[in-house]
């Protein structure tokens, strides 16, 4: 149904997705703030690697910039070896707040991204119902998006984001805003679909957990300056058990490194 | 339900109020009609036909001024919403405008126009035009901006941009500007119509005043005040509720 993608590299050890020291800053009121300060690191293609780090860190800011919505004050983001300078259907993005069109149904939302590339109608609906079935929502193609629960809305964001067949599916917390139950189901189910798709995702998220169940590698983000402060690799082969002490064992050590710049953030807060 | 209990209940004991106040013939019939009398007026205007005549007139009147103000309000708001040197010169002006009430217009347009449904015509378009534009631009403004992050990550841009995202994202806020600009309208028209011989509802008005036929004049005000209510409400009231719900920013009940 899915072809899935290739795994065989022409140049094995180039990588997808290169981030090379990129910088941001914003103006603020007293001047300015160190977002992300020389971040570097490399995805390789159809893995899934993880963000994690402290409210504030500036994990969105990275996502939004590898998304091409804004932009570096200097370092290099690069996608296949090409410069990212605007956004495109190569880098989708999936937000936490799902930002479906309300005014499409659920079939519509997830054909947009095809009509923009000029499929046919017909074409675009038969695909766009292969990837509703896939998040088994093709029951609801012809729902609105108010008669939907979060969770749905979460699952037709993906769908919405996975027909366009990006390059690389960029995750900005997407179900921090659910309920631990509908966020353990969807947190399953992208495990499955990433893993028939092998799709390459960047997943930012606050739940170490959650990063360490689905990830390849995590990254650590510091507050304030966002550096990067450590790469996980997860060598835990899949399907993954969530209660493997192995990954347990790792959660641990990513919290514990974490922690500190938690505390950091809340005193800097506390300041503020 | 229940309110519309109370409206019955209200209403009627306002129209026997009115009659009790008739009863006491502190003023003459002429200037003070009973409810009978008005309802006689009202039959009688629908009856020899120049009630139908007046509101099919007022009707097309309208329907033209604000049908080129809407076409003008959201293309102007919409520039103003985009081009920032446009927003920080023109904008002002629009704004000036906006609190210049409509009938201002009226002498300019006869000079101009002479007495024709073009003067009046001048009024409903700058009655509702500016209102419009500012209802427009502070939509646009106002969209959420993840509608269009989202878009553009799927890559739209350009005429998709704006025809499938900025412009339904802004909807709910343009309808409410829409329904604002209807009364505006509605307004501007009726004061135009007072002042000249014009063949709608407002020259019926004035008839009135000229025949000393003040149950005729209640009819009519009557009927405007219905006319404005059925558009406001049934109208743009029931598109308003929909697309607020559609778009997620009312609770279903």
């Amino acid at each position: 149904m899915f072809k899935k993608k290739s795994k065989h590299y022409l140049e094995p050890f180039a990588p997808e997705l290169i981030v090379r020291n990129v910088t941001k800053t914003f103006p603020t009121r007293t001047g300015s703030t160190n977002a992300l300060k020389e971040v570097s690191f490399d995805v390789r293609e159809g893995e899934f690697v993880c963000l994690v780090g402290p409210s504030g860190c500036g994990k969105s800011t990275l996502l939004n910039l590898i998304a091409g919505l804004e932009k570096p004050d200097s370092g290099n983001i690069l996608l296949d070896g090409q410069e990212v300078i605007v956004p495109g259907p190569d880098r989708v993005v999936i937000f936490q707040e799902g930002a479906l069109f309300p005014w499409m149904s659920v079939l519509e939302n997830v054909e947009y991204g095809l009509k923009i590339r000029g499929v046919g109608a017909k074409e675009r609906e038969t695909i766009a119902l292969e990837f509703l079935s896939l998040v088994h929502l093709d029951k609801f193609a012809h729902s609105f998006i108010h008669e939907l629960s979060g969770g749905m809305r979460q699952r037709v964001a993906i769908a919405r984001g996975l027909v366009l067949e990006p390059r690389i599916l960029l995750m900005d917390e997407p179900f921090a805003a659910l309920d631990t139950q509908t966020r353990d189901l969807l947190v399953e189910e992208l495990r499955g679909i990433w893993s028939e798709l092998e799709n390459t995702v960047f997943f930012v998220t606050h739940n170490v957990r959650e990063a360490v169940y689905l990830g390849d590698r995590v990254i650590l983000l510091s507050f304030r300056p966002g550096k990067v402060k450590n790469i996980f690799p997860i060598p835990v082969t899949r399907p993954r058990d969530p209660d493997d002490p192995k990954l347990e064992q790792i959660v641990r050590s990513i919290v514990e490194e974490l922690h500190d710049e938690v505390e950091k953030s809340v005193s800097e807060e506390l300041k503020e | 339900m229940r309110k519309f209990f109370l409206q019955i209940i209200f209403y009627t004991g306002l129209i026997l109020l009115w009659q009790g106040v008739v009863s006491l013939k502190i003023w003459p019939e002429y200037l003070f009609p009973s409810p009978l009398k008005v309802l006689q007026a009202m039959v009688q205007g629908f009856s020899d036909a120049s009630f139908f005549l007046a509101v099919e007139m007022s009707m097309k009147r309208i329907l033209l001024g604000y049908g080129l103000s809407i076409l003008g309000g959201l293309i102007l708001g919409f520039l103003l919403s985009q081009i920032r040197l446009l927003e920080e010169t023109l904008g002002s002006l629009v704004l000036g405008f906006h609190t210049l009430p409509s009938i201002c217009w009226l002498p300019l347009g006869i000079l101009w126009f002479g007495l024709s449904d073009a003067a009046i015509l001048i009024v409903i378009l700058f009655g509702s035009l500016f209102s419009l534009t500012i209802a427009t631009t502070d939509a646009i403004k106002n969209i959420s901006p993840i509608y269009i992050r989202a878009a553009k990550t799927m890559g739209s841009k350009g005429w998709h941009l704006y025809w499938d995202v900025v412009l339904p994202a802004a909807l709910p806020t343009i309808v409410t500007g829409l329904k604002q600009g209807w009364s505006f309208a509605w307004r501007s028209l009726m004061a135009g119509e007072l002042l000249f011989v014009s063949l709608g509802l407002g020259h019926l008005l004035q008839m009135g005043r000229e025949l000393n036929d003040a149950a005729q004049m209640f009819a009519v005000m009557i009927l405007i005040v219905l006319i404005g209510v059925v558009v406001d409400f049934w109208i743009f009231g029931k598109i308003e509720k929909k697309v607020r719900l559609r778009w997620g920013l009312l609770e279903k009940r």
